[in-house]
């Protein structure tokens, strides 16, 4: 457990994880307060990192369940292995027979049997999944529910029942206490709206994109041995990034493998030839390819930090637009 | 500590901020488990626990320092920093008799009011205090523009006889011969520190609005909502009325669901069947179907000229909303030119994505084009519609470029499901110049009626029956 919101912070950078303020605070209330958090923001801004680094930080295993469209009770928290029940009803076949064979009426043999049932909806059968398992450890875990915007309405409802009791009903064994209460992260990527009942069992805790300062000191951390003078050249040029009117805007993980791919190509400074070879690691689409490449001077500029007046141009002829637009309105 | 919270959950909730009792509490638990003394703590804490959308942050981060700041009085003009020395002496002796005279009458408001004017500025609860000793606090609750609350507070707190008082205080000081600009610069000063105070008083209002707004009229505030004729929304607004789309398509979503689990059994699946009943060695107990997918394939074709344009984007919103309800969605948004707006719903945020629509097509006023629109259409985007798509048009029939071709329709109506017309328009005005409804109903599956957003998602929940 943490001892207080700086401890948060201390232990979370030992897993080189850089918490600011809100963070730290929103895992220390949801640890004390026993609450899920909902971390929402654009993909690739450390959610799932968090739940990882949170994991590590208290030395606790990490249970992940991955929600997809059509995800369902039998993939998220148990199922009953009929094979395997079924292979034992044909290996205790003669078991069986034995049991019944001094029953007299048909429903004294069924009661015979239905006194054993409960051999074949026990435990023995029951295949946990990541709910179920998060909740039946016998160690206290970390549960990260990734990326819930993706599930069904239906299946956040079923969700309510173990964040806010973190207990499930299974119908032939009953209601299933927590022995210890997960942390439980869920995170969301806000292509859709989640219900008031999910959000409201939860603590909110929005991860955006993070400022320069932020970014280069996440860079210095998980990239070992990439020059100063690079980082902070690689986020600033992210950073501009993120201001144009791009497709997919380059996440924090992106950063990452961006600056990890220069140090692998040996690179010291950022250059014209190093962002064109390079590019396509931090930028997915043709069109922001390009865009970006705009933004850069051509080559006679050597190191980055000159526009090229073609982009600044462009750039000045969508803020004129804009305008335009508010005026209109 | 727990008052003011209450106060400034109020103000969120009257700025339209969703918050339960559930997370009131979580809020007052979250600070004693956090503390009080670090003012960013609070703030975090109060943050994680009230605000469960990205949206709402903004108004958090407004409100918050005006309940929770450090509420230091605002830096002040010092009134008479520009007179020469011996004025400014005489000027300072006639302000300390005047504020001595005062005290005799027990007029301290007054007193510190004057004081403020001449650069003593005065706290926010300073201020509140001196509304309420005065009785001058008004009832925002009732509707009261800002403007006539700041009149009223400022009457109250006795700005007027202030300033009378200090006017002829410059009048005595322009007797004894100083110059006339020099006492400019003192009545500049004056009246910069007056809109000061006259900024903190608007602050408190605001606050105070925002608290005043109880439960019930926001929910008759959300009924009318329901009612209100589309023309009557800006186009700049409707963003704003995401949650109540999304609440209203979480309503139409659950009816949906329902009706296509009942009406979902298919033919027997025989593969799944065996399966399924292996653990009774192969008799049939459990049978297993197949599921007939009856989600609807949508074509939405949008009119979005200026009085259409609030209309359209309730309707996509809508669509939207019922995503996981629908198999695919094709947006298209037309003025003078149609276009394709599938890529902006898949890559933003619907309420975002309305705002950028407009900007992908061409057109002024007078220049719907719904005919050419039409045919351009069938010729690069036919491939939408197949024999399971229903093509919703949302539109008044407008047409002030030519008269849209009926075979266009008729070729249309052939390709798909169904060809369905929403128009948001009454039917006694579609016989109009340049409407041409008349020939667009009879080519059509179905008209609707859609003015306001409860017509329009009867006409919505129509596509699951």
């Amino acid at each position: 457990m943490f001892r207080d919101i700086d401890a948060v912070r201390t232990s979370l950078a030992s897993q080189k994880y850089i918490a600011n303020e809100t963070i730290a605070t929103t895992l220390f209330l949801a640890n004390k307060l026993e609450k899920p958090i909902l971390a929402e923001g654009p993909a690739g801004t450390g959610k799932t990192e968090l739940a990882k680094a949170c994991a590590g930080a208290l030395g606790r295993e990490l249970i992940r369940l991955q929600c997809y469209e059509g995800i369902d009770e039998s993939r998220a928290l148990y199922e009953w292995e009929y094979a395997k029940q079924l292979l034992y009803t044909q290996l205790l076949r003669e078991r069986v027979g034995g049991m019944v064979s001094n029953a007299t009426t048909l429903a004294a043999a069924a009661d015979a049997i239905a006194q054993e049932e409960n051999v074949f909806f026990s435990d023995r059968f029951l295949l946990a999944r990541p709910l179920l398992r998060a909740i039946t450890s016998p160690n206290p875990v970390v549960l990260l529910i990734d990326e819930i915007d993706r599930a069904d309405a239906e299946f956040e409802a079923f969700l309510l029942e173990i964040l806010s009791d973190f207990q499930v009903s299974i119908p032939e064994l009953g209601t299933i206490k927590a022995i210890h209460k997960p942390i439980v992260i869920l995170t969301s990527n806000d292509t859709r709206e989640l219900s008031e009942a999910l959000k409201r069992r939860c603590l909110f805790l929005y991860v955006g994109y993070p400022d320069a300062a932020a970014e280069l000191a996440v860079v210095n951390l998980r990239v070992p041995g990439v020059p100063p003078k690079l980082a902070a050249q690689v986020v600033e040029m992210v950073q501009r990034l993120r201001q144009l009117d791009l497709r997919k805007t380059p996440s924090m993980s992106e950063t990452i493998d961006w600056a990890r791919a220069l140090v692998e190509l040996n690179v010291r400074h950022l250059d014209r030839t190093a962002i064109d070879s390079t590019l396509n690691v931090l930028l997915k689409y043709e069109s922001d390819l390009q865009k970006a490449r705009r933004l850069v001077a051509p080559s006679d500029a050597s190191e980055l930090g000159e526009v090229d007046p073609r982009a600044r141009r462009e750039k000045d002829r969508d803020r004129d637009r804009d305008r335009d637009r508010d005026r209109r309105r | 500590m727990d008052e003011r919270l209450v106060t400034f959950i109020r103000a969120m909730r009257g700025r339209d901020v969703r918050i339960s009792l559930a997370e009131s509490i979580d809020a007052l638990r979250a600070l004693e488990i956090s503390g009080i003394t670090d003012r960013t703590v609070v703030q975090a804490a109060l943050r994680s626990t009230l605000v469960k959308d990205a949206g709402d942050v903004p108004v958090f981060d407004e409100l918050f320092p005006q309940f929770f700041g450090v509420d230091e009085p605002p830096p002040m003009q010092q009134t008479g920093g520009g007179l020469p020395d011996d004025a400014a002496e005489q000027f300072q002796e006639m302000l300390q008799q005047l504020l001595d005279d005062l005290t005799e009458l027990s007029e301290e408001d007054l007193q510190r009011l004057i004081e403020a004017l001449m650069g003593q500025g005065m706290s926010r609860r300073e201020l509140r205090d001196m509304l309420e000793r005065n009785d001058a606090m008004p009832d925002m609750s009732q509707g009261m523009p800002l403007s006539w609350a700041m009149r009223m507070a400022m009457d109250g707190i006795g700005m007027p006889q202030a300033n009378s008082l200090l006017q002829e205080l410059l009048d005595k000081l322009r007797q004894m011969g100083v110059d006339p600009s020099q006492i400019k610069s003192v009545e500049r000063d004056l009246r910069e520190n007056r809109a000061t105070i006259a900024q903190q008083l608007a602050e408190i209002m605001q606050a105070e609005q925002g608290a005043g707004r109880d439960d019930r009229e926001r929910e008759r505030d959300r009924d009318e909502f329901l009612d209100r004729p589309f023309d009557q929304f800006s186009f700049d607004d409707v963003p704003n009325f995401r949650r109540e789309v999304a609440k209203l398509a979480a309503r139409l979503r659950s009816q949906a669901a329902l009706r296509m689990k009942r009406a979902q059994h298919g033919h027997p699946d025989i593969r799944r069947t065996v399966r399924a009943n292996l653990r009774f060695q192969g008799i049939p107990m459990e049978l297993r179907y197949r599921h007939r997918d009856l989600r609807p394939k949508i074509t939405v074709i949008c009119d979005v000229s200026g009085s259409m344009r609030a209309a359209a984007a309730f309707m996509l919103l809508l669509v939207y909303g019922l995503q996981d309800q629908i198999k695919r969605t094709r947006p298209f948004v037309y003025y003078r030119t149609i276009a394709d707006v599938t890529r902006d719903f898949q890559e933003l945020r619907p309420e975002a994505a309305i705002q950028v629509i407009p900007d992908r097509i061409q057109g002024g006023p007078y220049q719907t084009s719904l005919g050419s629109c039409l045919t351009t259409f069938l010729q690069e985007h036919s491939n939408t519609v197949d024999r399971n798509t229903t093509v919703i048009f949302m539109g008044d029939g407008d047409d002030h470029r030519g008269i849209p071709r009926v075979e266009d329709f008729q070729a249309l109506r052939r390709r798909a499901h169904k060809v369905l017309w929403f128009n948001p328009e009454q039917p006694w005005r579609w016989h109009r110049e340049d409407n041409y409804m008349h020939l667009i109903a009879p080519q059509c599956d179905g008209v609707h009626v859609v003015s306001n957003l409860r017509e329009l998602s009867t006409a919505v929940d129509g596509l699951f029956r």
